[in-house]
């Protein structure tokens, strides 16, 4: 307990001297909201970044879960709150540009009622068949839907997230026809497709992976546009004749609009610090993501296209 | 091999560290289940950042050992004062509460605690035994077996309460349309949300058993506070003790309790409240004398409470041999791996078997634990029935609303409870009773998702119930179950 004192106390000093932090932000407790339960990998990522944060800058986070509506209360409640940076927190892909195209109730307008400050992350999702499917690679998935449309049965978490949304993209663009299987969570999913009840399921590349490292299942292809690190062997959907085709759960820390300028400043830059340690990075390659960072800018202008492309998606499929 | 490694988890258990830690949780948790509405998940959320700090043996050890502890303490409430602790405990207010009532709180308190550690027991043995056997028979398990399974068990509970059966079955559906609220699973439609983002994930269920439970019982005691003291000698540890006839009777509804318990906890999915509520079912449906349910009858109690802790303990087998979280709890313990760089996972028994067989033996101590610490807690607890309803209520309303508040911090969902608290009351006055809703309410939504996703996978053939023999053995003693019902009560009229 000493020692914690002393070395948060260390940390404090360290923040007054240095130029960067100089400014009043933070002046207080930051409450930092959490759109999903604990324990989920949103959790997780919020809670791993900000202790690196609290770590390099001293600063305090105070986390609320407020799950509900695939993410999108808790961003809600943001969305409503004091614009002065003292309440933050996590947006990605579901909640940030899927729901509002998607869902009536979603109130917020993501480019207006948000300060972005900095990209966390992103994760790919992974297409994953029966060990001992007839399948061998996802270029058989693709012949049988091309010689039966809607013979290949695909499971995902639930209607709405990524993961089905990265299919209807594909169905959008590849004039395909797929038979969807909403579940509700990753459970009995899995477990389908390890009795071979369900064709192919499409979840989250970390989801996926212990399985298909146990070798009950087979992972066909993944959604980013280049191959993963993880899984370097791995073809991407793309390179089966889908160029620029890209599906990802990227993460991101996000503000109520109108946010000071030097607290975006000031918070972007303990994010990209706190990206820049190895041990951090190395924690979240671990768990299949690929580490983005960058400035603020860069982050509205990549939110733009993404709330672009998936309300397009959302019409095009006419989800809505 | 197998006995290495018992030795090999009782080294890891017995440390003092992990002692400690399962010790914190099992007491976390039995206190916090006598508290109602906090629940297992509201728990295991609060306290699940102080993992960080721990090393992922003892912080899962913690989590689980409140993940069992709550239900060990739920039912102290049910019985009590007709307020389900946990939702898992709801059903043990059917019986437990007029065993209070009639001054017999002491022994159903009591005997729910031995009904708790044996289905405990039970779910732990085939943890240990045969956790790879029954994951691959949970794996048998598709839409279309748990479609034929949740309709056995509503036919099998249909006139589970008493008095008159078309009253039962109003409010079967009543629960039902309850449970059709939010978003449509499979296409994303909004059902009677009224537009409310609040609704979107439909009612929670905390929400809909406190209020109609034990906001409506709060609102019904108004005006009748003086009207009944305690006897001072229910209070007295002499009075714990069952009689003859009681321990007679609990036998073979914690064996069948805990058979049903550890079967339901085993498919993801389902768990410890469906587990309660089939196993109450079951009871009534066997017993010779259904009529005696819903007054007193120790059966009702003494199976759900085995069945549910023997789910608690059996949900562990697809979380931790295949890496499949039956429940969002359960999806929580892996999480609190995950965060120490554990892949959960199939693996997970080969490559930590410290971690497997640690937690697995802790399992032991904590329920060990429990026994102690509750039975000597029951004088304790029996004493509150002696504190003035007026001082009693207003602090039961208070943690109903905080309980209700932590499962999602939503204010909204403690709307609801007020809600269904005058719903309940309502129906109280009517006589209609509140049990068979909360049935509808679960199993309803469950069926339809079932039942929609089997036809998806089956291409719309309805035939696919029949063609899986697992599913048309089901439907089979289903068909048996409502012809024998048929008969019987026409047989009934035509005598009369």
């Amino acid at each position: 307990m000493k020692h914690q004192l002393t070395a948060l106390m260390g940390a404090a000093i360290l923040a007054i001297s240095s130029p960067a932090f100089a400014q009043s932000y933070p002046s207080g407790n930051i409450q930092y909201i959490v759109p999903y339960p604990p324990g989920g990998g949103t959790d997780i990522l919020a809670r791993q970044l900000n202790d690196q944060i609290a770590r390099q800058t001293g600063w305090n986070f105070v986390v609320q879960n407020q799950p509900g509506a695939g993410g999108s209360i808790g961003l809600d409640q943001l969305s409503r709150a004091d614009g002065d940076g003292m309440t933050l927190g996590i947006g990605q892909t579901s909640n940030l540009a899927v729901n509002p195209a998607l869902s009536p109730e979603v109130e917020y307008d993501p480019q207006t009622a948000f300060t972005p400050i900095a990209l966390i992350n992103t994760q790919p999702m992974g297409i994953i068949t029966n060990a001992d499917s007839a399948f061998a690679d996802f270029g058989d998935v693709l012949d049988a839907v091309r010689a039966e449309p809607g013979s290949v049965l695909y499971g995902t978490p639930g209607s709405g997230t990524v993961s089905h949304m990265a299919i209807e993209r594909l169905m959008a663009t590849g004039d395909l026809e797929f038979e969807h299987v909403p579940y509700t969570g990753i459970a009995q999913a899995i477990s389908d497709v390890m009795a071979g009840v369900v064709d192919v399921y499409v979840g989250s590349l970390p989801s996926v992976i212990p399985h298909v490292e146990a070798g009950t299942v087979r992972l066909l292809a993944v959604t980013s546009e280049e191959p993963h690190p993880l899984v370097p062997e791995t073809p991407t959907v793309a390179s089966f004749g889908f160029d620029g085709y890209q599906a990802a759960d990227w993460k991101a820390v996000v503000g109520p609009a109108g946010m000071p300028a030097e607290a975006v400043a000031a918070m972007n830059e303990a994010i990209n610090a706190a990206l820049a340690d190895d041990g951090l990075r190395a924690a979240l390659e671990a768990q299949g993501s690929v580490v983005l960072g960058g400035t603020a800018e860069e982050f509205a202008t990549f939110l733009a296209e993404e709330v672009a492309d998936w309300a397009e998606v959302v019409s095009t499929a006419g989800l809505r | 091999m197998f006995f290495d490694n018992v030795i090999l988890g009782l080294e890891v258990a017995m440390t003092w560290n992990n002692l400690m830690w399962c010790f914190v949780g099992v007491f976390m948790g039995t206190l916090l289940g006598v508290i109602p509405g906090i629940g297992v998940l509201a728990a295991i959320s609060m306290l699940f950042p102080l993992t960080f700090q721990l090393e992922p043996t003892a912080a899962l050890i913690m989590l689980a050992g409140i993940w069992y502890g709550t239900t060990y303490g739920g039912s102290t409430a049910s019985i009590l004062l007709n307020v389900p602790g946990t939702p898992s405990s709801a059903i043990t207010a059917l019986d437990g509460y007029p065993m209070a009532q009639a001054g017999r709180a002491g022994v159903a308190l009591f005997m729910t605690t031995v009904a708790s550690f044996f289905g405990g027991s039970v779910g732990i043995i085939l943890l240990m035994g045969f956790s790879g056997t029954i994951s691959q028979m949970a794996l048998q398990f598709s839409s279309t077996e748990y479609f034929a399974l949740m309709l056995l068990g509503l036919i099998a509970a249909s006139g589970m309460s008493s008095g008159a059966m078309i009253k039962g079955l109003i409010m079967v559906c009543l629960g039902v349309l309850f449970g059709l609220v939010g978003a449509d699973i499979y296409t994303g439609t909004r059902r009677f949300t009224f537009g409310l983002v609040d609704l979107a994930d439909g009612i929670a269920l905390v929400a809909l058993a406190l209020g109609l439970f034990g906001v409506s019982e709060v609102i019904a005691s108004v005006g009748k506070i003086s009207s009944k003291g305690i006897d001072p000698e229910s209070v007295r540890f002499r009075a714990m003790k069952p009689t003859r006839d009681d321990v007679r009777r609990s036998w073979f509804p914690m064996i069948r309790g805990s058979a049903v318990g550890s079967f339901f906890g085993t498919l993801p999915g389902t768990g410890p409240s469906i587990a309660a509520f089939m196993s109450y079912a079951l009871e009534r449906r066997v017993a010779k004398d259904p009529e005696r349910f819903g007054k007193g009858a120790i059966e009702g109690i003494m199976g759900p409470e085995s069945a549910n802790n023997a789910a608690d303990q059996t949900a562990f087998i697809p979380t931790l041999a295949l890496g499949i979280p039956g429940s969002a709890t359960m999806a929580l313990m892996l999480g609190a791996l995950m965060i120490h760089g554990i892949a959960p996972g199939p693996q997970l028994m080969t490559d930590q078997p410290e971690l497997f067989w640690g937690l697995v033996m802790s399992f032991w101590i904590g329920n060990l634990m429990l026994l102690v610490l509750n039975i000597p807690l029951i004088g304790l607890w029996v004493r509150l029935l002696t504190i003035p309803y007026q001082w009693l209520f207003p602090v039961i309303l208070m943690f109903v609303c905080i309980g209700t508040y932590s499962v999602n911090n939503s204010s909204f969902d403690v709307l609801l409870v007020a809600a269904f608290g005058a719903l309940g009351y309502g129906l109280r006055h009517l006589s209609f009773p509140a049990a068979p809703m909360i049935l509808g309410f679960v199993l309803g939504p469950l069926m339809e998702e079932h039942f929609r996703r089997a036809m998806l996978l089956g291409r719309g053939d309805p035939m696919t119930f029949l063609e899986r023999p697992i599913s048309a053995t089901v439907l089979m003693i289903t068909a048996a179950i409502l012809l024998w019902g048929l008969y019987g009560s026409m047989r009934k009229s035509g005598a009369s």
